[in-house]
């Protein structure tokens, strides 16, 4: 065997080794463990609903049952790749889905640092050094999201496993620009799409513009449409279905307004927020590094310069100005890294380039090697800043209390309706069961019908508490045809008898404890059961469900 | 492009070659077999988790790869394919379902993969011209 297949065989070794054994360790060694997936988000909730409903259902668009809407033949418009892969996983393994989201994460990060070594073994021809730079890249990105902070992680790390294999092909495409080249490029660019649309779409954007920009004397605009009609005809059954959930969704629901919330960048409901920890996320300088090989390819600054301020002035200037859309602000907070890129890239070089004017000393030193130690403290950063996430907040659980969340899942029946008070997105630990959470910003709905049941003012009305339940909320396509479909909404917060629930939590809280102790004191009065406490919580069965719980 | 690596004229010299690059791939698969076998192992998970991986991704991306990458070395290619079909296979599937084939079934999983390998197999026989 030569010495390239023994590099090859030890890179593999040394990525698969890292990653499996540095994230299942500390699981005890379980490969398929859940934990943390799925914690703390409405959206990979339902996504673990939306897979298990199409692995049951042996199909890709049935409503699942336990949302209580019980709405057939409603298209999945998610992102199929994570439906189906985990779907296809379980079908044929056996191991079920809510166990698979995890491994699959973690065999995207291997495949993550995979691309990246090929990314740049093609760009610099040294494996070794390749080999570093996938890690640094591929390392910070993992621990970002390895507790599953922000809602959409899934969608995270599958649109980053295509970055760098897209980018291969792209860079083919630009130097031999032949129809399979363009075509191969196309092909991945619509699978790409599938993965988390908009960022797809704004990525093969923003990559055909560097196409444009780098090698506009040899590009052949006609090729590149192609590239672009063949990324649409992959992508179109899926964009079919993507574009009624925007767009009739819309219309049907009516409640797609304007930007509604100018916080976005400040207020900590919106995930992720941008601060100096996450700034410097690892998609931060991937970009970055790509914004470097642009400056580096053509001296003209104007037009990548143009392109993000562009992106930015979307993503952060309409905003605080009050103008935007759903899918353009709130949406594209995944993005706002993406296209920060090209201006930390621009920053970098800038800086480098003044170190190596203004300190004489400096100035035969290999710029490379300047961009190199920016790369590589940009990355040290980033891992500082992801470590110093607490393991234990309102966004993240400890291992005890997510003991607390898996005993419920496995010691209630599927389809049982599950009220919670105090929890955090708990939902996302109890697919196939109806979650109710109330919503503690609604004073009129929620906080005076708390208040009423603590102090004893027990009614009908007071038991009718604003509560939101796991799944989605308003305007999903269903189908009527192959390509048609109808759009049909559902509003999942509203008032509800919380004596329909089979089960009640009861957890701490800062604000409303004491009223939540009191409820639950007045729930036992009327003949619920206590079947599990902990440090944390407080299960109760309720044993007069539909009557008088309270 | 692929001609520096395979000569159009030793046709000989190709067939071996081809072989020689089948092969490869094949040690790639096992070699994933077998490394994800000591890690489930070590794991105490089911092993069927792996050939499913095979099944979804690694063969319909290796097709993809070959198809798209001829002038890369076999472990390249096994590599770059085996996480492109991370979407390659799933989509597939997707839009078999799409079209009202129950597809979310070891079967039809099984097509795929099988597809996949006779593709491999199919464009690793074609004969290049230079």
């Amino acid at each position: 065997m030569n010495k390239e297949s023994l590099l090859w065989i030890g890179f593999i070794l040394l990525v698969i080794g890292i990653t499996f054994f540095g994230e299942y360790r500390q699981y005890e060694g379980k490969i398929a463990h859940d934990y943390p997936a799925t914690i703390n988000a409405a959206d990979p909730a339902s996504r673990t609903s939306d897979a298990e409903i199409a692995l049951l259902d042996k199909r890709l668009y049935y409503e699942p049952p336990w949302y209580a809407i019980g709405i057939p033949e409603r298209i999945q418009s998610y992102a199929p790749l994570m439906l189906v892969l985990v779907s296809s996983l379980s079908s044929l393994s056996g191991i079920e889905i809510f166990d698979l989201y995890y491994f699959v994460g973690v065999i995207a990060m291997a495949g993550i640092a995979i691309g990246w070594f090929l990314y740049f073994r093609k760009q610099w021809g040294k494996p070794w050094l390749a080999a570093i730079a996938a890690l640094i890249l591929s390392y910070p990105l993992e621990q970002f999201n390895h507790y599953m902070l922000r809602i959409g992680e899934y969608a995270n790390f599958f649109v980053a496993i295509f970055i760098p294999y897209l980018l291969i092909l792209f860079d083919r495409m630009i130097k031999e620009p032949s129809w399979k080249n363009i075509a191969a490029f196309g092909i991945l660019a619509g699978i790409q799409f599938t993965t988390y649309p908009t960022t797809a779409v704004m990525l093969v954007g923003f990559l055909l513009v560097y196409a444009l920009i780098a090698h506009r004397s040899k590009m052949n605009w006609k090729k590149v449409i192609i590239a672009g009609l063949i990324m649409v005809l992959v992508a179109a059954p899926y964009a079919i279905v993507f574009g009624q959930t925007v767009f009739l969704g819309k219309k049907a629901a009516g409640s797609f307004v304007l930007f509604k919330d100018p916080a976005l960048l400040r207020s900590p409901s919106y995930e992720p927020s941008v601060d100096f920890t996450n700034l410097l996320t690892p998609v931060l300088y991937v970009l970055a590094i790509l914004g470097i090989f642009v400056l580096l390819k053509k001296p003209s600054l104007r037009l990548p310069a143009i392109l993000s301020v562009f992106f930015v002035f979307i993503t952060l200037v309409l905003p605080a100005l009050g103008i935007g859309e759903y899918y353009f602000t709130t949406r594209t907070r995944y993005l706002l890294f993406v296209f920060l890129y090209p201006l930390a890239a621009i920053g970098i070089f800038t800086a480098a380039q003044a170190i190596t004017q203004f300190i004489p000393q400096l100035r035969h030193i290999d710029k490379n090697k300047v961009f190199a130690v920016f790369i590589a403290a940009l990355a040290v950063v980033s891992i500082m800043g992801v470590r110093a996430i607490s393991s234990d907040g309102p966004r993240m659980f400890s291992k005890e209390k997510y003991q607390d969340f898996l005993w419920v899942r496995q010691n209630t029946p599927n389809d049982s309706v599950i009220l919670c008070f105090g929890c955090q997105q708990f939902e996302g630990f109890v697919t196939r069961r109806i979650v109710l959470q109330p919503m503690y910003w609604d004073q009129e709905k929620t906080i005076q019908p708390l208040l009423q049941l603590a102090q004893g003012n027990i009614t009908n009305e007071s038991r009718m508490l604003g509560t939101e339940y796991t799944g989605h909320s308003t305007g999903y396509p269903v189908r009527t045809g192959l390509f048609t479909f109808k759009m049909s909404g559902h509003e999942s917060y509203a008032k509800r008898d919380i004596c329909i629930a089979d089960y009640f939590i009861i957890m701490g809280n800062p604000q409303l404890g004491e009223v939540f102790q009191a409820i639950g004191n007045r729930m036992l009065a009327k003949n619920s059961t206590v079947i599990r406490q902990s440090q944390y919580m407080f299960i109760l069965k309720n044993n007069n469900k539909g009557g008088e719980c309270v | 492009m692929n001609a520096e690596k395979i000569s159009p004229t030793a046709v000989g010299q190709s067939f071996a070659l081809r072989c020689f690059r089948i092969k490869e791939n094949a040690l790639v698969a096992v070699s994933f077999l077998v490394l994800f076998w000591i890690f489930t192992r070590s794991a105490g998970q089911a092993f069927s988790i792996w050939y499913s991986f095979l099944a979804v991704m690694f063969f319909p991306g290796l097709l993809f790869a070959k198809w798209a990458l001829p002038d890369w070395s076999a472990w390249e290619q096994a590599l770059f394919g085996s996480f492109v079909g991370f979407g390659a296979g799933p989509i597939i599937i997707y839009y078999l379902s799409y079209i009202g084939l129950h597809s979310i079934q070891p079967m039809y999983i099984i097509g795929v993969a099988v597809f996949s390998i006779a593709g491999i197999i199919l464009l690793d026989r074609k004969p290049k011209s230079a």
